[in-house]
């Protein structure tokens, strides 16, 4: 785990509890690896789009809605973390 | 002749300010307090499900709560001047801006978000409907209630009106200034307050919504009311 990556998970932390209105989870209570909808947090198909539209305007990250890998890709804020990463390094 | 009864077995109002039930005894003949932007309790809904709801949702919630809390199934009228247009205003000005609208917003943009949020929390699946009809609107949702009520004297039913400022860019629009404010209502079989509603064709709207007159006249300060909208005016009495 190096620090670009820790630093990442703990924006997206932040993010969700912001676009996601979670007034009263802090960034520490989110797991990284812990499924974000469903179990875990609890969140629903409404949150999924909002993170995607959040995810979009903070991290200019791209999503195609008929990507296959997108549920596992929003698995938990581990694997976001590494899709931004992805994207972020075939950019550079 | 217009009009009919209507038999109210219980009430609850709540306004920024006018917190609770001896606040609004001692409301009548004022003005509404100043709009600090404070909203109501709604902590009988669960945090995932209160988390997005807006101030007119959580005003509606919250006094529909206190009428309802008692009851296990209540069928209801939620209605509303204008309902959800400030998360609608939201959105516009995200796609003005060419940036992608909240979905969340996008979900309880509706007028019957309250009415689902509470069907949903109460786990009660009595019919519903959803009201807006200009300044008009607590009148015939009134009238809607009590032509849902059957001669059984068990049956009920739950109104609840509320409404807040109108984004700046409507204000223009209207000729009301709506404040906000919500009523909540339990409608029962009988007889108590008639409503009688003639033609305005000379008097100018009065500057309060036909919430706020009916309050009045619940609050006991006055036997008989009459409020003029842009259309019609109405006569509350006893």
């Amino acid at each position: 785990m190096n620090e670009a990556s820790h630093k990442l998970e703990a924006a997206i932390k932040v993010l969700i509890i912001d676009a996601l209105q979670l007034e009263d989870i802090q960034p520490e209570d989110i797991d990284t690896d812990a499924p974000l909808f469903g179990e875990g947090l609890g969140l629903d198909s409404i949150d999924a789009l909002e993170l995607g539209v959040a995810l979009k305007k903070h991290f200019g990250l791209t999503l195609a809605s008929n990507d296959p890998a997108i549920k596992e890709h929003f698995r938990s804020v581990g694997s976001l973390a590494q899709l931004i990463a992805n994207q972020r390094a075939n950019q550079a | 002749m217009n009009g009919f009864n209507i038999n109210i077995s219980a009430s609850a109002a709540w306004a920024p300010g006018l917190d609770d039930a001896a606040a609004w005894r001692a409301w009548p003949g004022k003005t509404l307090p100043l709009d600090d932007g404070s909203a109501p309790d709604i902590r009988f809904i669960d945090a995932l499900l209160r988390r997005r709801l807006g101030r007119l949702s959580r005003m509606a919630l919250h006094v529909a709560n206190r009428v309802a809390a008692e009851w296990i199934s209540l069928p209801t009228v939620f209605a509303s001047r204008h309902g959800e247009l400030s998360r609608t205003v939201s959105m516009l000005h995200a796609l003005a801006a060419e940036t992608s609208p909240s979905p969340a917003a996008f979900s309880l943009s509706v007028h019957n978000s309250a009415a689902g949020i509470f069907s949903i929390v109460r786990g009660d699946h009595a019919p519903s409907t959803a009201l807006a009809a200009g300044d008009e609107t607590l009148l015939w949702a009134l009238l809607d209630a009590t032509a849902r009520l059957t001669d059984d004297p068990d049956s009920a039913i739950l109104l609840v009106y509320a409404d807040e400022p109108l984004a700046t860019e409507y204000q223009s629009y209207s000729s009301a200034s709506a404040s906000a404010h919500a009523l909540a209502l339990l409608l029962r079989p009988g007889e108590g307050i008639h409503l009688e509603w003639t033609e305005n064709r000379v008097r100018a709207p009065t500057p309060e919504p036909l919430s706020l007159t009916l309050l009045t006249h619940l609050l006991g300060q006055r036997e008989k009311l009459t409020w003029h909208g842009e259309r019609l005016s109405v006569d509350i009495h006893a």
